[in-house]
């Protein structure tokens, strides 16, 4: 029983068969950490994008696939949903478990503020209508994680409904052009988790902790294929997915599987599958049989939840027994999508950078702090902080925070590239020696490999007139007007300074050579 | 307010006791002392009483002035059984696995329509136009504790209730244990 988890989304009604966008953190950015163990808190979350087939079978009309998720997501709170235990991980187990979290008889749940704003916080970054009234249910099964029997969630009126959320998709052959998709979000409601369940096959035992559930963000998915303008078919439920790549395989395997079964004359049953992941296919569940009925009931412990604005506010209450929903809303912090387009507007930055940008864990800031401190282009800044510096932190598998090169070196770096002190060249070259972390600035690498650019025009110039001199085959190449000849000459004229010079300065001076 | 109507009521009662009694004493006067008895108390303690309770309701009713947000019902409800009140051994089956009950016998079976029948009768209420409380505690305020951590760190009492402990974790079976299937047990009649 874990911390709260947000809400359920629905999506809308398109989907297109790409990467939904991995790492993206969830919602307004709270850190989705705690879960309050005993009664856990959740909100589950469902998306329900609209797939439309890739290849329509021959013969048939189009297939439509509609298919829905149901995120997870652990609340980053001190206690937890329903009773004041800690909300920690990795404790030792059962630790983390009062008398109500054990479910023992005459305790009752009390639910956490924090937890409270946490979801009108999600509701209102997810753009949904916040209920001020919602209610909570038990709804019941029998499981030994869950030692009340029940858990308590809200099914009938949870606390937020009907939000979106906006995405991009990479999608083409390098993954360079954005597509901007919509998914619907049918409703955020505040849930308890369960404890968690280590099974010993071996002594044919479950071993129960109460602390928490596993998984900070956990998603099932909920698909199921019809033809378009025909009522909707029967969908089943696909557990066990651990990651986007894996629940993208998923419902790709499983709304083929029920187009084939439904060509074949078969049909689909409401049922729970899981996700193989060596065989790469979805596999029945063992001891799901049929349809669940949770006897939901309205949970007689804990009245409605009332929310106010600043409208409805009544006077001269407890602020702390009301939340006021205009206030949490002037708290959120700058929503991804509005930093993004800062940084489009601001730096004339292309909107897949600005994706990549907020996708990596502290990569912005790494980028602003080099702004601050670099007198380079935003562009230049841009394209070595994405294709560089990340360059560098993927092939070693490294998070931003443990980059071995600071941001005021690579200011300092871009900063002797924009004085035209050294080439681009050479600049990759110190980046590389900057890497190795052995200490030293960007101007010491610079003198001690002696990549300065050659600044003295006249040495260049009687450089290129020597090389001319010693290839004149090339020269007549070039008289002719064959285009490779200049370059060839031009890295000739390049190897002749070790790389200290400008190649645009050079081909200046070369063409003026072979006019004059 | 209904206290202070009471309160009141038995201050005019007092206040008329000592004329009551003279009235009531003087029974010589025969039908004229008793009804001026009676039109006394009309003027002075029942339609002053009246006054004071509808004051009492008309106050009240402008008090908690709420409104009623439109009612979500649970798919499940108004379940019946087939026309006659008597369940199905189906249903009876599927209560069993549910809620883990054992209807032993068909005298816990008659017992159970019985009950369905007795709460039946909340049909007679005509209901239309009115909407339903969610539950009692309705109109409670719901406490919002703070996120403090103030309680847990109990293990060693929390798993002395266990059967079987494990090195601090709960032992339970594999799984659900799946229940007998209906015609391996005992056969009875559900009628």
């Amino acid at each position: 029983m874990a911390a709260p988890v947000l809400c359920r989304l629905w999506s809308g009604r398109r989907w297109a068969l790409a990467y939904i966008n991995r790492g993206s953190r969830h919602g307004a950015g709270t850190p989705t950490g705690s879960r309050s163990s005993g009664k856990r808190e959740q909100s589950s979350v469902v998306q329900q994008p609209l797939i439309t087939a890739e290849k329509p079978r021959k013969g048939e009309h189009e297939w439509a696939a509609v298919v829905g998720l149901e995120i997870h997501a652990q609340i980053s709170s001190n206690s937890k949903l329903f009773s004041g235990s800690q909300v920690h991980f990795a404790a030792p187990p059962n630790s983390l478990v009062s008398f109500f979290d054990a479910s023992l008889p005459g305790t009752l749940p009390v639910l956490n503020r924090r937890c409270v704003e946490a979801a009108v916080m999600t509701g209102l970054a997810l753009n949904c209508r916040i209920n001020k009234k919602s209610l909570f249910d038990r709804k019941h099964y029998f499981y030994a994680d869950l030692p009340a029997g029940y858990q308590i969630t809200q099914q009938r009126l949870p606390i937020a409904v009907n939000g979106s959320l906006a995405y991009s998709v990479f999608v083409g052959k390098k993954r360079s052009q954005v597509i901007n998709k919509t998914v619907r979000i049918k409703q955020i409601q505040l849930e308890q988790d369960s404890g968690k369940s280590l099974h010993d096959d071996l002594r044919s035992q479950t071993l129960i902790d109460l602390n928490r559930a596993e998984g900070q963000l956990r998603v099932d998915a909920n698909i199921s294929v019809h033809h378009p303008g025909e009522p909707l078919g029967v969908r089943t439920e696909v557990k066990n997915l651990n990651s986007a790549r894996f629940l993208a395989k998923a419902i790709d395997y499983e709304i083929q599987r029920q187009i084939s079964e439904l060509e074949n004359g078969g049909e689909i049953l409401n049922e729970t599958r899981s996700f193989d992941y060596k065989l790469g296919c979805t596999v029945p569940m063992r001891d799901k049989e049929g349809k669940q009925d949770y006897r939901f009931i309205p949970e007689p412990n804990l009245p409605p939840l009332l929310l106010y604005d600043s409208a409805s506010l009544p006077a001269g209450t407890d602020p702390q027994q009301v939340i006021n929903i205009d206030r949490i809303r002037e708290r959120l912090p700058e929503l991804p999508s509005v930093t993004r387009d800062k940084l489009i507007q601001q730096y004339g930055m292309l909107p897949e950078h600005s994706l990549t940008l907020l996708n990596e864990v502290g990569l912005l800031e790494f980028f602003q702090n080099v702004i601050k401190e670099t007198r380079a282009e935003p562009k230049k800044v841009t394209s070595w902080v994405l294709n560089t510096f990340l360059g560098f932190l993927k092939q070693q598998n490294l998070a931003v925070s443990e980059s071995p090169v600071t941001p005021s070196a690579l200011a300092e770096l871009l900063n002797l590239l924009d004085r035209k002190t050294i080439s681009s060249s050479a600049a990759k070259q110190v980046f590389a020696e900057l890497w190795k972390s052995e200490g030293k600035t960007p101007a010491q690498i610079v003198s001690e490999k002696k990549l300065e650019l050659m600044q003295d025009r006249e040495t260049l110039e009687q450089l290129c007139h020597a090389t001319m001199e010693q290839h004149p085959h090339v020269v007549m190449d070039m008289k002719k007007g064959n285009p490779r000849a200049i370059n060839k000459l031009i890295g000739l004229v390049r190897k002749a300074t070790l790389s200290r010079a400008d190649p645009t300065v050079i081909k200046e001076i070369l063409e003026k050579k072979l006019s004059a | 307010m209904a206290a202070g109507t009471v309160s009141r009521f038995s201050g005019l009662l007092g206040r008329f006791q000592p004329q009551l009694a003279r009235l009531m004493s003087s029974g010589a006067h025969g039908e004229e002392g008793s009804a001026r008895m009676w039109k006394a108390l009309t003027y002075f303690v029942a339609l002053p009483g009246v006054a004071v309770s509808m004051l009492n309701v008309f106050l009240k009713s402008h008090q908690g002035e709420h409104e009623r947000p439109e009612f979500v019902a649970y798919p499940h409800l108004r379940i019946r059984s087939k026309g006659s009140g008597r369940i199905t051994a189906e249903v009876i089956e599927h209560l069993e696995r549910l809620a883990l009950v054992d209807f032993g016998n068909q005298e816990a079976v008659a017992r159970l329509e019985k009950a369905i029948a007795f709460a039946d009768r909340l049909h007679a209420v005509d209901t239309d136009g009115v909407a339903p409380m969610e539950s009692v505690l309705e109109d409670r305020c719901l406490y919002l504790r703070p996120d403090n951590v103030v309680e847990g760190n109990c293990a060693e009492e929390v798993l002395q209730n266990s059967h079987r402990v494990v090195e601090e974790y709960f032992v339970a079976p594999p799984g659900n244990i799946p229940l007998p299937k209906l015609d391996e047990q005992e056969p009875f009649s559900h009628g």
